[in-house]
């Protein structure tokens, strides 16, 4: 439980809860309404759901905001900015990649930077997985069960 | 003697040694992702959706299933002998199956687990094949009110007998229906919340959404206090259970058998739901409730069994009326898909094969897990030895790879890591990521059956009162709403889930 590793958030969940929520309901609904055609109950445009629903929301977002903590409430702790960014930088490696590079440099790229999220990760281990992985992905996925994904991408078959 | 006849045309179908070979694969494959906690059935299902475009559709959908029931199987292994669910599934089994282990019972909890599920399974087979033709006959009877009232009775059911919040809930299952609308408009065509990109013209890709919502957010979860230590895990002493535990597992055993395939034909009920309602109900009729958290053998034999029950009767209204009551039943569909095959009340006339030969390969399917599993529960413990940090970078590697090759398309692994962040975040406002996945699923149906109601009624809403199926459905779900919200319900429901943590 280190302090570098994780941030505590003072502000109350269920706020943010329904700050984020109600945001997100008037978001949908006021684009529902403004750009779409409603209808009639009777013959419904493609905005009648949508915005019937982001109604539903935002009532429902705003009482949850009005529920109390709970007493023995934990105080909210998320992950450092360093861990969320590599985590989520695997997907969109992945993203860029593939087509231009191929699958197994992709997914060597994607699997040596997403293991540096880890406290542990030393250079030489991070290496040795990714490879391993890499060469298990290709007997696997190409060689037998031959995934239509190739192996190598558009920049270096040419 | 319908009924074996279908079930010999099944037999005869999973009889086919190339696929009884796929029905193995898929149990094997399930029960390793099920022990490993943050890669699950959805993941691997979609890497392998793919892959079996070039099967036959027998041989697909039995492969597919095998990793659905599987996982069952896997989850309750790492929640007996490290107090980690593998599965959310098992996160109950936790509770006493744990407290098992530490009293040096851990093989009996595991063996108890997997013959009550066996037994749970072998039940339910028989219930799907009883009860699909009725279903399906009924089925054809059902107008577009009714399937909209049976998508909400299953929305609430969903939420009633979860985790968290009730209001949380409601919210995560609006803003669910909400992102089911993003996509094209099914009556006009027009586009809507696409942002002006064909990418989303088709909705929100599916398996990207579900493996950032639960992969992605379990990663960054596992994240946060690591830890160098390898989770100690208790030692197996010996498998056989005593005639005395089994007599004891006998009652939970076929009681969660009938309540999980009950609850598991609900759209949104499956294997969850089940374990749970199981759970509360051993602790309330116990005669030594005292014991629960400490160690009850009903606490294990129960649940395990309504989840692999519940697991097999969910197959029910995706087979029987081609509605997906789970996020993975959503997939199957998309597998049916793929091979060209429609998912409705049509299916059993018109491919009875495949049909009956998944139903019956969830028997064999069965067997085989109780058969290899107790020998094999080394491997597993030494698959659960594995450090984190070697393990969600590829855990992470085999999302990406399933994600894209769905549709071969990167922008489905963006929607992935924006739905990973997003996910991340409602958990720690402590939202459950399960109905908004659901309300995602059912959306673009509710809709439809919706609209389609109220252009045959002309505009009157009271043509979901008016008819008897559709009235009492909705009824059934109000009354679920009112009791889930009484004081005394509630202040229990907070009481099983204290427990768990």
């Amino acid at each position: 439980m280190s302090p570098d590793l994780s941030r505590r958030i003072a502000i109350h969940r269920n706020h943010i809860f329904a700050l984020i929520f109600v945001a997100i309901s008037l978001g949908f609904g006021i684009h529902a309404w403004t750009s779409m055609n409603i209808g009639t109950p009777a013959d419904m445009g493609p905005g009648f759901f949508p915005l019937m629903l982001s109604l539903m929301l935002t009532m429902l977002s705003l009482g949850v905001g009005f529920v109390p903590p709970e007493p023995d409430e934990e105080p909210l702790t998320v992950v450092s900015l360093r861990v969320l960014v590599l985590v989520l930088s695997g997907p969109v490696i992945f993203a860029l990649s593939i087509r231009t590079l191929g699958l197994l440099p992709s997914v060597l790229i994607t699997v040596f930077t997403v293991s540096f999220a880890s406290r542990f990760a030393r250079l030489r281990n991070s290496a040795l997985l990714a490879g391993g992985f890499t060469a298990f992905c290709v007997v696997v996925f190409h060689s037998l069960l031959n995934l239509p994904i190739p192996l190598w991408g558009s920049w270096i078959t040419g | 003697m319908d009924l074996i006849q279908h079930l010999s045309v099944g037999f005869e179908t999973v009889l086919q040694p190339s696929n009884i070979l796929f029905c193995f694969i898929g149990c094997f494959l399930g029960t390793a992702i099920g022990v490993l906690p943050g890669i699950g059935p959805m993941g691997t299902i979609a890497i392998l959706l793919p892959v079996t475009f070039g099967f036959p559709p027998e041989a697909s959908l039995i492969m597919l299933a095998g990793i659905y029931y599987g996982a069952q199987y896997g989850g309750s292994t790492t929640a007996i002998l490290i107090n980690l669910p593998g599965e959310a599934s098992s996160a109950v089994t936790a509770i006493d199956g744990h407290q098992m282990a530490l009293k040096g019972r851990a093989g009996v909890a595991l063996s108890v687990a997997a013959l009550g599920s066996f037994v749970a399974g072998t039940v339910a087979t028989l219930v799907i094949a009883l009860f699909a033709v009725p279903l399906t006959s009924m089925a054809l009877s059902f107008g577009p009110p009714d399937y909209f009232a049976l998508m909400v009775v299953g929305l609430v059911a969903s939420i009633a007998l979860a985790h968290g919040s009730i209001l949380k809930g409601l919210t995560m299952i609006v803003f669910g229906l909400l992102l089911g609308c993003v996509g094209t408009d099914i009556y006009t065509g027009s586009l809507r919340f696409t942002m002006g990109t064909l990418n989303l013209a088709d909705g929100i890709p599916i398996v990207g959404f579900g493996a950032g919502l639960y992969a992605i957010s379990e990663i960054l979860r596992g994240l946060e206090h690591e830890t160098d230590r390898v989770p100690d895990h208790a030692r197996i002493t010996t498998l056989m259970p005593t005639r005395k535990d089994l007599s004891e597992a006998t009652g939970p055993v076929l009681r969660g058998t009938v309540l999980g395939s009950v609850l598991g034909v609900l759209p949104g009920g499956g294997a969850m739901l089940s374990s749970f309602a199981s759970y509360t109900i051993e602790k309330k009729i116990s005669r030594k409730p005292e014991t629960f958290g400490h160690g009850a053998l009903p606490g294990v034999a129960g649940p395990e069994s309504a989840n692999n029950a519940g697991a097999q009767t969910s197959f029910i209204p995706m087979l029987t009326l081609g509605i997906p009551s789970n996020p993975i039943m959503a997939l199957m569909i998309g597998a049916l898909i793929l091979q060209g095959i429609a998912p409705g009340p049509n299916l059993v006339s018109e491919q009875p094969k495949l049909f009956w030969g998944v139903i019956a390969s969830m028997w064999v399917g069965n067997l085989m897990l109780v058969v290899l599993n107790l020998p094999l529960v080394g491997l597993w413990v030494r698959l659960l030895r594995v450090k984190n940090h070697f393990l969600f970078p590829a855990i992470l590697g085999f999302s990406v790879i399933g994600v894209y090759s769905i549709g071969n398309n990167p922008f489905d692994l963006g929607v992935m890591a924006f739905f990973g962040a997003f996910g991340y975040l409602l958990t720690k406002l402590k939202c459950e990521p399960a109905p908004l996945l659901l309300g995602f699923v059912l959306g673009p149906m509710l809709e439809e059956y919706m609209r389609r109601s109220m252009i045959l009624s002309g505009g009157d809403w009271m043509v979901f009162l008016e008819r008897p199926i559709s009235a009492s459905l909705l009824a059934l779900s109000a009354i679920v709403l009112v009791i889930v919200l009484l004081p005394g319900v509630r202040r229990s429901r907070n009481e099983v889930f204290v427990e768990e943590d």
